[in-house]
């Protein structure tokens, strides 16, 4: 089984796909389940320009992801959140309990919060009542002062049974930095058996080992981060599935490591029978 | 598959946290099995001594024991007071063709005195740089001062590079506002080397719009030889771009055709 755990759908600049177009990306690179974080979807009086995933209304965003569980069982969901946003609390109750989602996504470098900060407290405590997972990007770097490997680490401490995924696994969107990124997720994976590593935007195959390695393959998890259509450039939006999936397979993992980080992992973090 | 293949991006040595040495047996056998036949090597990043001087003549002895394998660059430390002494002498006695700074690794800016004191000789030996820089604006000013140097952009900028050709999406450009592509229309001297880059998409379109200043590179040890030319392979360039981009421009560089 191959989960993609991390791609996101919309209407919005190159992360523009509907699902139907998704499920049929998803055959043509035999993906069986995608998981969403997030939809990037236009908003009146937002310039289709402004940051993918800076969104006002959270609620429409997370209906329309909704409607996209609906239409195929191959899919599912993170709640995306803005902590500071007043109703995300109980807008969290309604993805989970009406939307069927399984987890929380947070955009600290998008959004403009800190990992760290009580409003991301409560929302983890909300989290730990659900058994859910927490997803936050992660990057190193000026560009993402908000969001280093870091401080989803001390969260992790402070939290030891809810688990928390590092998106991008610490190389999300800065360059300059991000090999230091890299290190310091994987370090804090290895410290603490509630931190998850997703794959996506992180450059390198050998990365990918060493962190199966030291931390465990059942903590690896294989993602796209891929979007729609890149029309300027004529190609997928977002990250691109065959560069993504390469990456895996150049890590030179063995059969059972890379079933895990390809799929089997992510089932048992989304609570899949298997 | 190609007549060639130089990389333009490798570490080599032991280097202040073990855990990024990069031995020569290594390298050399990363190289067999990527079937890479050259390698630009420099040395690995040393917070003591801090001029590199040692680390040179290390470097400068293993290429010259390989030589039809290695090509040896210098690292200098523009915040050394010896920059300048040890340039001369990497880049003369023991015969370097190219110099590696680090801006973050280094920690030197844009304004260090240091910095133009290596430039100088960089200038006067007409040798590459290859650089990793905290930011292109900055970069856009050095290759103003120094249009003679070829200057080769360790990274190509990763995210700048895509968000910034891209008009109808400038997800993050207000967080990194240069224009890589512009800086590189404007100044013939710079080059673009896009190892820890990920979208295979942009780097074809930054090769058919320059792809006589496009090197291959891998980011080694760090960075997997093979995936580094797979990735070049996912961007689909026709064979005269890749016979451009995967030897025949850093032979250009290498041997001052630029």
């Amino acid at each position: 089984m191959i989960i993609d755990f991390h791609c996101h759908i919309g209407d919005k600049g190159e992360w523009a796909i509907k699902p139907e177009q998704k499920i049929a990306r998803m055959d043509q690179y035999g993906i069986d389940i995608s998981v969403i974080l997030g939809g990037c979807y236009k908003e009146k009086g937002v310039l289709p320009t402004a940051f993918s995933s800076r969104i006002a209304d959270c609620r429409r965003t997370n209906d329309e992801i909704g409607k996209a569980l609906k239409f195929s069982r191959r899919f599912r969901a993170f709640a995306m959140l803005n902590p500071l946003s007043p109703d995300a609390a109980s807008l969290l109750d309604y993805c989970f309990r009406n939307l069927g989602m399984n987890g929380i996504k947070l955009v600290p470098y998008v959004l403009r919060h800190p990992v760290y900060c009580e409003p991301v407290f409560k929302l983890t405590d909300r989290a730990r009542q659900y058994r859910l997972p927490v997803a936050i990007h992660t990057g190193f770097g000026p560009a993402e002062i908000w969001d280093p490997p870091t401080s989803v680490i001390a969260l992790a401490a402070e939290f030891p049974d809810v688990r928390f995924v590092m998106l991008h696994m610490g190389s999300g969107v800065d360059i300059s930095l991000s090999t230091f990124g890299i290190n310091q997720a994987i370090e804090g994976a290895c410290r603490h058996d509630n931190v998850y590593l997703d794959t996506t935007s992180m450059p390198y195959p050998k990365k990918v080992r060493e962190a199966v390695e030291r931390v465990g393959s059942e903590r690896v998890l294989f993602g796209t981060d891929n979007g729609g259509w890149d029309r300027e450039y004529g190609g997928q939006g977002g990250n691109e599935m065959e560069h993504e999936m390469d990456k895996i397979k150049y890590a030179g993992l063995n059969k059972k490591d890379y079933e895990n980080v390809m799929g089997r992992s992510a089932a048992v973090l989304l609570g899949m029978k298997l | 598959m190609y007549d060639l293949i130089i990389d333009f991006h490798v570490h080599l040595g032991e280097a202040t946290y073990p855990k990024y040495n990069a031995s020569l047996d290594h390298l050399l056998n990363e190289m067999d099995v990527s079937d890479v036949d050259r390698a630009v090597v420099f040395p690995q990043f040393n917070i003591v001594p801090g001029d590199y001087g040692v680390q040179n003549r290390w470097i400068s002895r293993i290429a010259s024991e390989h030589e039809d394998r290695l090509v040896g660059f210098a690292r200098l430390n523009p915040l050394s007071t010896n920059v300048r002494r040890e340039a001369e002498r990497a880049l003369g006695k023991f015969g370097l063709r190219g110099v590696k700074l680090h801006m973050y690794d280094e920690g030197f800016t844009w304004s260090s005195p240091g910095l133009e004191e290596a430039m100088s000789v960089i200038d006067d030996h007409r040798v590459p740089l290859l650089i990793h820089v905290t930011d292109a604006v900055g970069l856009a000013g050095l290759c103003e001062r120094y249009p003679s140097v070829p200057i080769v952009y360790a990274h190509a900028g990763y995210y700048d590079i895509k968000h910034n050709l891209m008009p109808t999406d400038a997800m993050i450009s207000d967080l990194i506002p240069t224009n890589i592509m512009s800086i590189v229309r404007k100044h013939s001297n710079l080059y673009l080397e896009p190892s820890h880059t990920i979208f295979p998409r942009v780097l074809r379109r930054v090769v058919k719009e320059a792809a006589d200043r496009v090197v291959f590179g891998s980011n080694f040890p760090l960075g997997d030889m093979r995936f580094a030319i797979h990735y070049f392979e996912l961007s689909h360039l026709s064979e005269i771009e890749m016979q451009k981009v995967m030897y025949g421009n850093a032979l250009k560089l290498l041997e001052g055709e630029t």
